[in-house]
């Protein structure tokens, strides 16, 4: 579903990604992992067009998105729940979710399931997103993602400050959607997290690929992924 | 004049200044809100309205409100174009960097007008108004008999002028709808509030602010027309409701709708009223006075919100 071929990216002049190359199969969740500043959110904001490349390729569905708007880029199927949500906080939580559905042109019908799986959010759609706690909002950051129906979905730390009994409701979600065949690029810090819902896992250092491999072959090798890990 | 009748007229120039700066305060509030440009050249864009406007009622015979009428379309029509080729020509180019884009709208300013100046000349030129009846205003007053309905020479409106008040009124309140119950609105409202994040849904910024910027600048136009009737087309008449403009957008804190209305009608009001009784000058002056106080003790403005 996505290939990332050799990415390089820049903020202005600092370059911050180096020749990066990860796949992410329909039905498979990749995770990211990798220090703060690794370079991983950046990974996705390329992957979405908010980074200009410097040189690589980026397919999405076996198309060229590399050079494509980045506002057309969701039109694909590319999906977004960044790192700190970044709701419209102004914006209802209903608004917020018809922003989501707007962008594929999708029917009430999507609305209806997405709060299905969110049911808390139904008794705050005329709220606005910033009245929401903070596992609310995350709910909704989730949940205005889905509404787009993504066929790739970024997901940079869904979980980050999140409740035990929160975090378990995303792991879920994200578990019902890979099995839905979306194609899922996680980045996720905690490793209990990651071994219990990845699929491969991907390690990022100073902008670069130091290393690959799906779980079970990470369970196996103890040693090479602690190395990986840098603990 | 008793000092009542004289208020009273004081207060319905100041309710006409007060609609056309609502008009022009809100098209700046919307493309400062949204795209975080501060137009400098706003004014500039109502001076152009107005000459539009001359333009076209002159240049079609008939009755004036025919040549009104239109000039109700052309005016921000032409003038939303010339703000569309403004934007690419320049926002664009520089990345609606929010300070490059205050120095190239200072630049703007004086090319269009000494542009205007040397096409249009630097004569006023009226628009005839397309109904202009005089209204006489009673007033109760204490005579011979008790209280009655007196007719104070000099008490007295037009038709137009009421009419001016009424548009300006029914103008807000379609943009306040299409900004709050519109899909177009609501898209205005989620770039207003984070621009990547409302790419990362499929919005097109880029065009979201260059409908803006159009829609800011015909908002302006639109209220030139209504007020050339009253005051002539100039080449410098922007200068004005530029300065009050700025002064509501600050006082009703930035990006507000709601805010810059009120405070549309604070300056407005007082600003015809300090204008009738005493002089022009001192009533930008205390309005300017007034900004000065708001961003010392209020800098977020009367409705708007802090920014994190
Ligand atoms: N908006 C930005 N402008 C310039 N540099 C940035 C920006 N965002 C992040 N960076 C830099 O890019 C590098 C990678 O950051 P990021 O992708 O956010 O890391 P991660 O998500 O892995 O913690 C860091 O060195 C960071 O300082
Ligand atoms: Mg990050």
């Amino acid at each position: 579903m996505l290939e990332a071929s050799g990415i390089n990216a820049a903020y202005g002049r600092v370059q911050v990604l180096f020749g990066l190359s990860f796949t992410v199969e329909a039905g498979e969740v990749h995770c990211l992992m990798g220090r703060n500043g690794a370079g991983k959110s950046t990974a996705l904001k390329t992957i979405m067009g908010h980074l200009p490349l410097l040189s690589g390729s980026i397919r999405l569905d076996g198309q060229e998105i590399s050079q494509v708007p980045a506002h057309e880029i969701p039109l694909r199927g590319g999906g977004l729940i960044p790192q700190g949500r970044r709701l419209f906080s102004e914006l209802t939580v209903e608004e917020n979710l018809q922003i989501g559905l707007m962008a594929r042109g999708r029917s009430g019908r999507q609305r209806d399931d997405v709060l299905d799986i969110f049911p808390r959010l139904r008794e705050r759609l005329s709220q606005p997103a910033a009245t929401l706690s903070g596992g609310e909002q995350q709910m909704l950051a989730v949940a205005r993602a889905l509404c787009l129906d993504p066929k790739l979905l970024l997901l940079d730390e869904p979980t980050e400050g999140l409740q035990p009994s929160m975090i378990e409701q995303i792991q879920q979600v994200i578990l019902r959607l890979r099995n839905e065949g979306v194609a899922i690029l996680l980045v996720e810090q905690r490793v209990d997290a990651v071994l219990s819902i990845a699929d491969r896992i991907s390690f990022i250092e100073n902008g670069r690929m130091t290393g690959t491999g799906t779980v079970d072959e990470l369970r196996s090798d103890r040693q090479g992924f602690s190395a990986l890990l840098g603990v | 004049m008793d000092f009542g009748p004289h208020l009273f007229l004081a207060c319905l120039e100041g309710a006409i200044t007060a609609a056309v700066i609502s008009l022009t305060a809100v098209g700046l509030s919307l493309v400062f809100g949204i795209m975080r440009v501060v137009n400098v050249a706003h004014g500039e864009f109502f001076m152009l309205g107005a000459i539009v406007a001359w333009w076209t009622a002159t240049s079609l015979a008939g009755h004036p409100a025919f040549g009104f009428s239109a000039a109700l379309v052309t005016a921000p029509l032409v003038v939303g174009l010339i703000a569309i080729i403004i934007n690419r020509l320049i926002l664009v180019r520089l990345n609606y960097d929010p300070e490059r884009t205050i120095v190239a709208t200072i630049g703007l300013l004086y090319v269009i007008q000494q542009t205007a100046l040397m096409t249009f000349g630097p004569d006023a030129r009226p628009v005839e108004p397309p109904f202009n009846t005089r209204i006489a205003i009673p007033w109760i007053g204490f005579g011979d008999s008790g209280f009655e309905l007196i007719w104070p020479w000099g008490l007295a409106t037009t038709t137009y002028k009421l009419a001016v008040i009424a548009a300006a009124i029914l103008i807000v309140a379609t943009v306040w709808l299409v900004i709050s119950r519109t899909r177009f609105g609501l898209i205005m409202r989620a770039t207003q509030q984070d621009g990547e994040m409302a790419t990362s849904f499929g919005i097109p910024v880029r065009r979201v602010y260059a409908i803006v910027f159009a829609f800011g600048a015909a908002l302006a136009a639109l209220g030139a027309v209504l007020i050339v009737p009253v005051q002539q087309a100039h080449y410098l008449m922007g200068g004005d409701p530029l300065l009050l403009s700025f002064i509501v957008v600050i006082i009703g804190g930035l990006g507000s709708l709601p805010g810059t209305i009120i405070a549309a009608v604070i300056i407005g009001m007082s600003d015809g009223i300090i204008s009738v009784f005493f002089s022009p000058t001192l009533a930008k002056i205390l309005a300017t006075l007034l900004v000065a106080l708001v961003l010392v003790f209020r800098p977020q403005g009367l409705l708007g919100r802090r920014r994190a």
